[in-house]
């Protein structure tokens, strides 16, 4: 039971990530005109965030410690 | 050009499917071999909330703002990351309590006040309506556009039709037929109502293609590739993303 309740706080814990990263002060320093492979820096690093923090739930929902 | 006629039996043979599909899961899960217990199944049908009006909303969102369209992606993901305590809890409660519905759920919470009860419900419905409408439209807004294709009309120019002849009447109607026969013939909290879930996961499938279908053909259609159309939107000063 100690496992689940630590897996939860984990879970919670990537939530406010996901809201600092996906928020004000951290969005607007990508919000300059760099490019990464012909894509705008801020979309680029939108839908990086996004993939990494989806990879991070599944390997917390799916690791058994 | 496409006749009304055809359109409205493509509309039927694709009901008929989904009738299909959802008979098939649930006669599977009464044989005791579920088809949703794959987590690929149960992830397909989570994308329920992506409505008929997502097509227009996020599509026009994204001509518009560019980025803009996200958060509605990204919020979901978000809360996800919450279900591990919330969802579990919210199911816990609602299998003790033989819960089924969110007023149930709500009254349960303060004592089983029926009145709090009968309020969440009127809420809830007076909430859920224009949303509801707003899919409709969207549906019949989409018959209008394609029987008159190639000519662009835009149902707001198509006038008033009578009420029989209102597409989003006949929809209504249909998908209230379908909800009946497939989620609440029988009301149990331990019930997944298999059939629905189901063929909820089949229409994502099919409207993931349809998104898919949409990006391509905006980025290799319209424009000449990703570098194009970000090229194009930087170079318009009213693109605010």
């Amino acid at each position: 039971m100690g496992n689940f309740e630590t897996k939860g706080q984990h879970f919670v814990a990537l939530c406010m990530l996901g809201m600092l990263l996906f928020n004000y002060p951290i969005l607007a320093l990508f919000n300059v005109p760099g490019t990464l492979l012909g894509v705008p820096a801020l979309y680029a690093y939108v839908f990086i965030a996004w993939a990494g923090l989806i990879a991070a739930m599944a390997y917390l929902a799916e690791s058994s410690s | 050009m496409l006749h009304g006629t055809t359109i409205i039996l493509i509309s039927f043979a694709y009901l008929g499917l989904l009738f299909a599909i959802a008979y098939y899961a649930d006669l599977r899960a009464d044989a005791g071999r579920p088809v949703i217990a794959s987590p690929y199944i149960y992830s397909l049908s989570l994308a329920v909330y992506a409505t008929a009006w997502t097509f227009y909303g996020s599509v026009g969102r994204a001509a518009s703002d560019g980025i803009g369209f996200l958060p509605i992606y990204i919020g979901p993901t978000l809360m996800i990351a919450l279900w591990w305590v919330v969802l579990r809890k919210i199911l816990r409660i609602s299998k003790r309590n033989r819960i089924t519905s969110l007023a149930d759920f709500v009254a349960a919470r303060y004592g089983k006040s029926a009145l709090l009860g009968g309020l969440v419900t009127v809420i809830a419905v007076v909430g859920i309506l224009p949303y509801i409408s707003l899919q409709l439209k969207a549906v019949s807004s989409s018959f209008t556009i394609l029987v008159q294709y190639p000519e662009i009309m835009l149902p707001a120019q198509a006038g008033a039709v009578p009420m029989r002849e209102d597409t989003a009447l006949w929809v209504a109607l249909i998908l209230a037929a379908f909800t009946i026969a497939f989620g609440t013939r029988h009301l149990d909290a331990a019930e997944h109502h298999q059939g629905m879930v189901a063929a909820i996961a089949f229409e994502s499938v099919v409207k993931l293609l349809a998104f898919l279908a949409v990006g391509a053909f905006v980025t290799f259609g319209v424009y000449n590739g990703f570098g194009d159309v970000f090229a194009r939107a930087a170079a318009d000063p009213t693109d605010v993303g």
